[in-house]
C-alpha cells in the first residue's frame, strides 16, 4: 500500500516539467469537471434524498402497518377433561400427540407428559379461550375403568374441569398461499437467534444494515473457489429482499437493497428487525402452501411450539434458511444433518454453546415428524364443511388475512376412529368380494346426537385427499333410510307399533307411465306384519302400502320437519328411498330422531374470534321441538328392533344390547348404494358406500355400510340410548304375530310402548286362537288410498 | 279414527303410576320450588292485568311457535294431559364438572354476563346432555336475553329429558310459565303453571 501511494506523486513531478504548456488547458478542463461533478452530485444527492425519503416511507408503511396476511387458524374442539369422562389412556395419548407433547419420564415444563398405567401427568401449555383462560399447569389425571376418576393440580387440590389447548387443524390461506404463525422475539428459544447470527450474519448486532466486512469476506471466498457461493447479505438485507422486493434477480434490485437495508437499520432497533426476520423467512413448502417464519416451521417440522424446541432442532431450522428445499430434512436428511452440525460447530466456536452441548447435539437424530402425522391438512372434508359455513358470514379476504381463529367441534379422536374403521372395513370387504368391490368410495358423518355438533367427516376413501367431498356433495338415493320418516308419519297419524300392516303385492298407477310395483328384497310377501316389525325387517310392500295410505304429502312434510330442506319429488318411489340425499342430510334427519324430536342445527363451528381472542360470532346450541315426544319414543323403539331382530342384527352381535343401539339400513335400487345410519346415546354415525360411476355393489346396506358403522361404534365408548319415557306413554306385552296385547308370560310376547289408552285389545289366550285380527287393530282407515285414487 | 288420548283407562294408569313412583321430593328442594312457582304466579296475574301493553309489544315480536296441536292433525301433546305422568325415575348424581359449570354459569348470569353463561352452559351440555337443569339454565339465559322462543324450546327440551323426575319437572314447568307470561302468552303461561302444580 505504502509504495503504491507514493507513485502518483513521482509521476506528477515528472509531468510538471515536461508538459507545462498544457497546464492552462488542463486547468480549464479540471474546473469544468469539478463544477460538473458538483452539480451532478447535488442533483444526485437531491434524487438520493428524494429516493431515500421514498424508500423510508415505503419501509415504514410496510414495517409499521399490517406486515403480513395471517391466515385464519382453524382449531379442533379442546378436550374437556373431568372426572367421569370416558376416555382411555391410549385416546388421551392420541390427543397429546396431536398437540405435539413430548412423552418424558418426568414432566417439568409445558408440552410434556408422563404416561403410567393408571395415571397420566400432563404439563399443559395453557390457552386463551374467548370465554376464559386456561392456565399452564401440571395436571395429574387418574384413570379407572376406562374413565377419568380424578384430576388434581400440582399442589394436590382437585380440579373439577379443565381443558387442553385445541389442536390446530388447518388454515384458510391467502392467494399467495403463505402460511405463518407469528411469534415474538421473546418466544424464540435459546439458541435460535445465536444460531441464525452465527451461520447467516456474524456481525448482525454490530453492522449498520449492510456489512462491508461481510461482503469483502464473501468476495474473497467466491474468488478462492472461483464461483459465486456467498452473497454476504446481512439478515437485514435478506429481510428487505423478501419483504419489499420481488424475487427477480435484477441489478437494480440488488442496488436498491443496500440503501434500504441501511434505512431500515437506521429506523428500527436490531431486535425489531430480527423479530420481523424470524416471521418472514421462507422455510419450506407443502404442496401449494408456503411455510414462512420459525413459528410455523417449528409446527411443520417438529409439531410443537417454537418455545419448546431443543438445541439441535433450533440449529436445524437455522441451517435450513440458506436453502429450504436443498436442505429439506424430510427429503434430504443427510444434507440437512451435515449443515445442522455445521451450525452447531460454528455456535460452539463462537462460544454460544458449550463443547459438551455441541457433542451431545450432533449425535441427535433430526427429530422431524412425519408429514402424515401432522394434523394440519389431515381433515380436508371437515375443513371444507367449515369453510362453506364461514363463507356465509365472512369474506375470503378477511378469512385469509385477519388472523381470525375458528373454533370447530371436530373431535380428532372420533375422526381417527372413523377413518380407521372405514379403511379396515373396506379392506375386509375387498378381500371378501374381490374385484367386484373395486373402486369403492365412501363417506361418513359422525355427530353428537345430543348437541348437534359434527364430530367427524370423511369425504372419500382417501381421507386426506382434498377433492370431491362426498359427505357434502354426493347426492345419492337413500333407499330404506327413508322408512323411519314414513313410519313416523304413521305414528303421528293414529298407527301404533302393533298395528298390523299388509305386506302384499301392490301396484300404484302412475299417469303416463308404467305402474309402480315395488318388491321385497327377498321377492316374497309376508302377509300381515306388525308395524314395528315391518320397519325392523325393512319390508317394502308394507311400507309402500302404509305410505300411500298416509299420503305422499304427509310423508314429505315429515321429512322436511326432520330437517331436510331440499325439495322432495312427490313420486311413490319416494317411499322406498328413490330420493337422493347427502350423508350430511341423512345425519340431520336421524339427528332429529335421536334427539327425541328436537331439531337442532348441525354445527361444525362453535365460535369465531379475532386475532386478539375477541368473539366475533358464535354458533350456539338451539333446539326446536318438531315432533311430539310420544311418536319419537315409539319410533326409537322400532329402530332398536331393527338392531335386535331386523336388518341391523350384525351390530348387536358385536356391541352389547345394553347400549340399545337404534338405526336403519339402506340399499338403493340395483344395489348402487349401501347405507347405514344409527345412533347410541352419545354418538350418531351415517355411512355411505358406493361407486362414483354409480355401478352396482356386491353387497347391501347391512352387508356393507353396517360393517363400517359397527366397527366405528365398537371403537367408541358408547353411552346407552335410554330416552326418558315421556308422559302419555304406557307399555303393553304384544304377540308379534297377531299384534294383540297378551300376558307377559306368553311365548314370543314383547313389551313395547303405546300412547296411553292406545294399546291393542287384550287377548287372554296369548293370541293363539285369534285366527282373524280384531277389527279395532287393523289398518282399516277409510277411505283407503286406492279408494281415494279411483273413487268408490 | 280412534281417539289417541284420554280414554277411561287413563285413571287406572295414573293410579298404577302413582303406586309405582318411588322417588319422593326432598324437603329443602320443594321449598325452593314453591317460592319460584309463587313468583311465576304473580308474574302471570301482573302480565294479564297492569303490564298488558308492554306484554303486547313483546308478543308482537315473539309468537310462541309451540302449540298443543297443529293444523295437520299431528299432535304435539307434551302438555295435553295434566294427569298422565311418566313413571318416576331415579335422578342420577350430577358430575362435579357439571355442578361446577352450572355454578359458574349461575354466577355469570347473575352478574349480567349472559354470553359467557351461555358458553359455560353449552360446555355443561356436552358433558351432561340429559341433565334437565342445564336446559333450564339455558332457558333462563335466553329469557334474560329476551329470546323467548329459544327460552321456551330449551325448557321443553329439559322437560323431555327430565320425564319422570317430578322435582325437576315442577321447576321446569314453572320456568316455562314465567317465560310464556313474559312473552305475552298468558294462556300458555297459565297452562304451564297449572302443569307445574300437578307435580
Amino acid at each position: 500500500m505504502a509504495s503504491r501511494k507514493k507513485m502518483p506523486k513521482k509521476a506528477a513531478q515528472s509531468k510538471k516539467s515536461n508538459k507545462s504548456n498544457n497546464k492552462s488547458k488542463k486547468y480549464k478542463l479540471w474546473r469544468w469537471f469539478l463544477s460538473f461533478t458538483l452539480k451532478l452530485s447535488i442533483i444526485l444527492m437531491m434524487f438520493g434524498a428524494i429516493g431515500l425519503f421514498y424508500l423510508d416511507a415505503q419501509i415504514r408503511q410496510k414495517f409499521e402497518g399490517k406486515r403480513w396476511s395471517i391466515p385464519a387458524k382453524v382449531y379442533a374442539r379442546p378436550l374437556d377433561m373431568y372426572s367421569g369422562l370416558e376416555i382411555s389412556i391410549a385416546d388421551l395419548k392420541v390427543e397429546l400427540k396431536g398437540l405435539g407433547y413430548r412423552f418424558v419420564k418426568k414432566a417439568t415444563q409445558p408440552g410434556q407428559a408422563e404416561i403410567a398405567s393408571t395415571r397420566v401427568k400432563v404439563y399443559s401449555r395453557g390457552f386463551e379461550f374467548s370465554d376464559g383462560v386456561e392456565v399452564s399447569q401440571l395436571l395429574t389425571i387418574s384413570f379407572k375403568d376406562g374413565a377419568i376418576s380424578a384430576i388434581s393440580a400440582e399442589n394436590g387440590s382437585p380440579i373439577s374441569i379443565t381443558r387442553l389447548e385445541p389442536i390446530l387443524i388447518g388454515g384458510i390461506y391467502p392467494k399467495n398461499n403463505e402460511d405463518r404463525d407469528l411469534i415474538r422475539l421473546t418466544q424464540a428459544p435459546r439458541g435460535l437467534v445465536d444460531a441464525l447470527i452465527a451461520i447467516e450474519d456474524r456481525s448482525y448486532y454490530q453492522h449498520f444494515g449492510i456489512s462491508p466486512k461481510g461482503i469483502a469476506r464473501a468476495m474473497w471466498v467466491n474468488l478462492r473457489v472461483g464461483r459465486f457461493v456467498q452473497g454476504g447479505s446481512t439478515l437485514t438485507q435478506q429481510l428487505i429482499k423478501n419483504f419489499y422486493l420481488t424475487s427477480e434477480r435484477t441489478l437494480i434490485r440488488k442496488l436498491i437493497e443496500m440503501p434500504m437495508a441501511i434505512v431500515l437499520d437506521f429506523r428500527y432497533s436490531k431486535d425489531e428487525i430480527l423479530e420481523a426476520y424470524l416471521n418472514e423467512v421462507y422455510l419450506g413448502q407443502e404442496g401449494a402452501r408456503a411455510i414462512h417464519g420459525f413459528g410455523l416451521a417449528a409446527q411443520y417440522f417438529f409439531a410443537r411450539p417454537i418455545s419448546e424446541l431443543q438445541l439441535h432442532q433450533v440449529a436445524l431450522l437455522a441451517a435450513m434458511v440458506k436453502g429450504p428445499s436443498y436442505y429439506d430434512p424430510r427429503r434430504r436428511a443427510e444434507r440437512a444433518k451435515e449443515r445442522r452440525n455445521l451450525v452447531l460447530k460454528v455456535m460452539a466456536e463462537n462460544g454460544d454453546i458449550s463443547e459438551h452441548e455441541y457433542r451431545q447435539s450432533i449425535l441427535k437424530p433430526l427429530g422431524v415428524v412425519r408429514q402424515k402425522s401432522l394434523h394440519k391438512g389431515a381433515y380436508p372434508a371437515y375443513l371444507d364443511l367449515v369453510r362453506r359455513k364461514l363463507k356465509q358470514s365472512y369474506n375470503d379476504e378477511d378469512l385469509s388475512s385477519e388472523g381470525l381463529r375458528i373454533f370447530t367441534s371436530l373431535d380428532p379422536i372420533a375422526q381417527a376412529k372413523a377413518e380407521k374403521s372405514l379403511s379396515d372395513s373396506i379392506s375386509a370387504l375387498q378381500k371378501k368380494y374381490g374385484k367386484k368391490a373395486n373402486d369403492l368410495e365412501a363417506s361418513m358423518v359422525v355427530t353428537d346426537p345430543q348437541t348437534g355438533e359434527v364430530l367427524a367427516v370423511i369425504g372419500g376413501k382417501s381421507t386426506r385427499y382434498q377433492g370431491f367431498n362426498r359427505a357434502i356433495d354426493a347426492v345419492r338415493p337413500i333407499g330404506s333410510l327413508i322408512k323411519p320418516a314414513v313410519y313416523l308419519t304413521g305414528l303421528q297419524r293414529g298407527y301404533n307399533l302393533a298395528t298390523m300392516l299388509e305386506d302384499e303385492a301392490v301396484s300404484v298407477p302412475i299417469e303416463g307411465s308404467a305402474p309402480w310395483q315395488p318388491r321385497n328384497f327377498d321377492k316374497k310377501s309376508h302377509g300381515n306384519v306388525p308395524f314395528y316389525l315391518a320397519l325392523a325387517k325393512s319390508y317394502n310392500l308394507s311400507t309402500a302400502r302404509l305410505g300411500m295410505e298416509l299420503g305422499l304429502d304427509n310423508v314429505i312434510k315429515t321429512i322436511h320437519k326432520l330437517g331436510i330442506s331440499r325439495q322432495i319429488k312427490k313420486y311413490p318411489s319416494l317411499l322406498l328411498g328413490a330420493q337422493g340425499m347427502t350423508s350430511l342430510e341423512v345425519a340431520t334427519m336421524y339427528q332429529t330422531i335421536a334427539a327425541n324430536g328436537f331439531l337442532m342445527p348441525m354445527r361444525a363451528i362453535r365460535s369465531v374470534t379475532d386475532n386478539k381472542g375477541r368473539e366475533l360470532s358464535r354458533y350456539s346450541f338451539k333446539v326446536e321441538q318438531v315432533i311430539n315426544s310420544q311418536s319419537i319414543y315409539q319410533l326409537q323403539y322400532a329402530m332398536q328392533q331393527v338392531m335386535s331382530v331386523g336388518t341391523g342384527r350384525y351390530a348387536n352381535a358385536k356391541i352389547s344390547s345394553k347400549i340399545g343401539l337404534a338405526g336403519k339400513t339402506g340399499t338403493s335400487n340395483d344395489q348402487r348404494d349401501s347405507w347405514f345410519a344409527g345412533f347410541s346415546g352419545n354418538k350418531l354415525a351415517v355411512v355411505w358406500l358406493g361407486r362414483d360411476d354409480n355401478k352396482s355393489l356386491p353387497f347391501t346396506g347391512s352387508s356393507g355400510a353396517l360393517r363400517v358403522w359397527t366397527a366405528y361404534m365398537q371403537s367408541e365408548s358408547l353411552q346407552p340410548l335410554q330416552p326418558a319415557v315421556p308422559e302419555g306413554i304406557e307399555f303393553a306385552y304384544i304377540d308379534s304375530t297377531t299384534g294383540l296385547s297378551v300376558d307377559p308370560g306368553c311365548e314370543d310376547s314383547q313389551r313395547m310402548p303405546f300412547r296411553s289408552g292406545d294399546s291393542p285389545i287384550y287377548s287372554d289366550d296369548c293370541g293363539t286362537n285369534s285366527s282373524t285380527v280384531p277389527k279395532g287393530n287393523q289398518s282399516n282407515k277409510a277411505p283407503s288410498w286406492l279408494e281415494r285414487i279411483f273413487g268408490n | 279414527m280412534r281417539s289417541v288420548f284420554g280414554n277411561g283407562r287413563l285413571s287406572v294408569v295414573v293410579v298404577a303410576l302413582a303406586v309405582l313412583s318411588g322417588c319422593s321430593v326432598s324437603g329443602l328442594q320443594s321449598v325452593k320450588v314453591e317460592e319460584r312457582s309463587l313468583e311465576a304466579g304473580n308474574k302471570i296475574s301482573r302480565s294479564v292485568g297492569a303490564a298488558q301493553s308492554s306484554a303486547e309489544v313483546t308478543a308482537l315480536k315473539v309468537r310462541p311457535k309451540f302449540k298443543a296441536s297443529n293444523a295437520s292433525g299431528e299432535n304435539l301433546n307434551t302438555e295435553v294431559s295434566v294427569q298422565a305422568k311418566a313413571p318416576e325415575v331415579a335422578v342420577s348424581v350430577q358430575k362435579p364438572a357439571t355442578v361446577a359449570l352450572l355454578n359458574t354459569a349461575n354466577y355469570q348470569t347473575n352478574s349480567g354476563n349472559l354470553k359467557a353463561a351461555q358458553a359455560s352452559l353449552e360446555r355443561a351440555l356436552r358433558i351432561s346432555p340429559k341433565d334437565p337443569e342445564v336446559y333450564q339454565s339455558l332457558g333462563e339465559v335466553h329469557r334474560q336475553l329476551g329470546e323467548f322462543v329459544q327460552a321456551e324450546q330449551m325448557v321443553l327440551k329439559g322437560i323431555a329429558v327430565g320425564a319422570g323426575q317430578s322435582v325437576k319437572l315442577r321447576r321446569l314447568w314453572s320456568a316455562l310459565a314465567k317465560i310464556r307470561s313474559q312473552a305475552g302468552d298468558a294462556v300458555g303461561a297459565n297452562k304451564a303453571f297449572a302443569k307445574s302444580q300437578s307435580y
